[in-house]
């Protein structure tokens, strides 16, 4: 008994030595941490294996958040990260430029943007009524009392606010001045209300945000909403278009004027805002002006890692990146916009003239 | 002079006699401050003004009363259906015993998220029992049956497992001793063996509602309304920020301190009655 005894520790030490030893010969990586966008997952994941093959000696760390906690995890956790990467670029000025780090520098002062995505109405062949519905009648099947409608947080997620924003949009597209109330507002207990004032629709969301009609399902991500697709509890949900291809569901396309993927349309978009009637809302001023969908990416300045941050992000709006960006269905905007370029680093201001 | 040798001598002698109670002590009073520092500093640290606006808002008192008797129902459903399948593992033999033993603690290592959607998959709408319970109007999804199925999942392994080795340290002599003496089978696990593993399986009710009430990943899976308390720290925490986030995870903190300081207490005087 004690000679297996012996015989595992010492198995057990040589382990750890031969280990402790392979990290030392071997090659000296340096880490690249980036946060990410939960709708992002698909096409860094293959970045992320393109760029470490380009770039063997850097090893990239992939956190999927959504982007509103991707930013926190910086501003409010203190975790260092190299790059942040958020599903609404308005998120990193709002919550980055305006917080400041201990030496009194904000956590960031440039956003880069290169990559759109538009929303759809994603559903599943069980669905109910799921064989009459068209881009004319959707917002009054997904009103329909006995339909279970899916809705991402908007206090949470930008797809949260962006499908009130759509809604807002439908409403006035299709003329139809209840639609917001008919299809989400009135199914909670404090409703979320929708006005229309000068052309313009302000959707308002209340502090407490708690489902009375069991046919509205909340939840905090779209991805926990496409599971409950799957399993049928859920039979329409809005969502990014990638995200739901992805997944290899139906989905019906929206207008360009309500799917706010068409950054020409932007100036339609602005006829609608999302407002959450938050007294503690913290570090966000919770207003959110209707604009196209757009993803932001920055390298914060407290970044441990700044020079292989640059890489990745050349790296993404190369050729390759914005390759593998096109085939996850997220289209590149020509040519990227970057909101501050006199901030970038000088490898990457190149890149914006 | 002689008094200071005396002194180290004895210390030293002492110290020597008690190395090993000093070095475990040590050791305990590490592990004890890595547990309680955190929480503590939760606790001591948030600011105080929100954490009395926290004590006094409707939302967090009601998602922790919620979280509290769901786990609650949670451990009963599991005492009842956990109990029995303990006392089989315990006393009797059975072809694959290693394996179901095994496949008991798979809940404790699948990740939570992977456990919720598991759940959906069985008890969602498209499913077999989702269809059965769906049509006597039980629904699992944002409701109370979701979050006690979830919790269900996660936690009952530690009743299971805590019950079992209770059984096991119960005698089989005595049982067979209340056999001859005339006992149905029943009165014996009712008399004898269940009194005797009591108090591990009191211990292991007590850490699968703890279990459950901790729950995050698979309950939100499932139920994101009514809140429990985590989904609501987390909910805070997202729209806004740490300072909100932190008084209700205190007060979580607070209230299960009593609860299991309480708890232990009586189990503690129910083994100076035994």
């Amino acid at each position: 008994m004690r000679r297996i005894r012996r015989s595992i520790i010492a198995l057990l030490l040589t382990g750890v030595i031969i280990f402790s030893g392979c990290s030392r010969t071997g090659v000296k990586k340096s880490t690249l941490v980036v946060l990410e966008a939960d709708s992002l997952m698909v096409p860094f994941s293959q970045i992320q294996t393109a760029f470490e093959q380009a770039n063997p000696d850097i090893n990239v760390e992939l956190q999927p958040f959504g982007s509103i906690q991707a930013i926190r995890q910086v501003t409010e956790l203190g975790q260092q990260a190299d790059i942040v990467a958020v599903a609404d670029n308005i998120l990193i000025p709002m919550m980055m430029y305006q917080t400041k780090m201990s030496n009194g520098e904000p956590y960031a002062n440039w956003d880069i943007e290169s990559n759109t995505n538009q929303l759809v109405l994603a559903y599943t062949s069980t669905s109910k009524y799921a064989d009459e519905i068209n881009s004319d009648n959707w917002y009054q099947i997904i009103s329909r009392p006995d339909v279970d409608l899916g809705l991402t947080d908007p206090r949470i997620d930008s797809v949260g606010y962006r499908t009130l924003m759509a809604l807002g949009l439908a409403s006035a597209y299709y003329n139809d001045p209840t639609l917001v109330q008919d299809a989400v507002g009135s199914r909670f207990s404090m409703p979320i209300t929708s006005e229309t004032e000068n052309g313009v629709t302000t959707v308002s969301v209340p502090e407490l945000l708690e489902p009375t009609d069991s046919h509205l399902v909340l939840r905090n991500a779209d991805i926990e909403l496409l599971a409950l697709l799957q399993s049928g509890n859920v039979d329409y949900t809005l969502d990014y278009k990638s995200v739901v291809m992805q997944d290899g569901l139906n989905y019906l396309e929206l207008p360009a004027g309500i799917n706010l993927g068409d950054t020409g349309s932007a100036s339609a978009y602005q006829k609608v805002t999302v407002k959450m009637d938050y007294q503690r809302f913290a570090t966000v001023n919770p207003v959110f002006g209707g604009t196209p969908i757009i993803y932001g990416m920055t390298i914060p300045n407290n970044a441990q890692n700044p020079s292989d941050a640059v890489k990745f992000i050349q790296f993404v709006l190369g050729n390759k990146g914005q390759e593998i960006f096109k085939n996850c269905n997220q289209s590149e905007m020509v040519p990227p916009i970057c909101d501050n370029v006199s901030a970038l680093p000088n490898a990457l201001k190149t890149l914006f003239h | 002079m002689e008094y200071w040798q005396k002194f180290a001598r004895t210390a030293g002698n002492n110290f020597k006699r008690h190395r090993l109670l000093v070095l475990f002590s040590v050791f305990s009073l590490l592990i004890l401050l890595f547990i309680l520092v955190p929480l503590f500093k939760m606790v001591f640290l948030s600011n105080k003004e929100a954490l009395w606006q926290a004590v006094r808002d409707t939302t967090v008192l009601k998602s922790i009363w919620l979280t509290l008797y769901a786990a609650l129902i949670t451990a009963a459903i599991g005492f009842v259906l956990g109990v029995p399948l303990a006392y089989i593992l315990a006393r009797h033999n059975f072809p694959l015993k290693g394996v179901v033993e095994g496949l008991i603690d798979l809940p404790i290592v699948v990740p939570h998220t992977a456990a919720g959607i598991a759940l959906l998959f069985v008890f969602g709408r498209n499913y077999l029992l989702g269809k059965w319970f769906n049509a006597i109007g039980i629904n699992f999804v944002d409701a109370l049956a979701g979050i006690i199925i979830a919790m269900l999942f996660v936690s009952v392994p530690f009743l299971i497992n805590s019950a079992k080795d209770g059984f096991r340290k119960v005698d089989v002599r005595l049982e067979n001793v209340a056999r001859t003496l005339g006992a149905s089978p029943w009165q014996v696990f009712r008399r004898v063996t269940f009194p005797l593993a009591r108090r591990s399986i009191l211990s292991g009710t007590l850490m699968m509602w703890a279990r459950g009430i901790s729950e995050f990943g698979a309950v939100i899976i499932l139920t994101y309304f009514p809140m429990v308390t985590s989904i609501l720290i987390y909910q805070r925490f997202e729209s806004y920020g740490l300072t909100q986030a932190v008084p209700v995870a205190a007060i979580l903190v607070i209230v299960c301190a009593l609860i299991f300081i309480g708890f232990r207490y009586i189990l503690q005087r129910e083994k100076k009655h035994d």
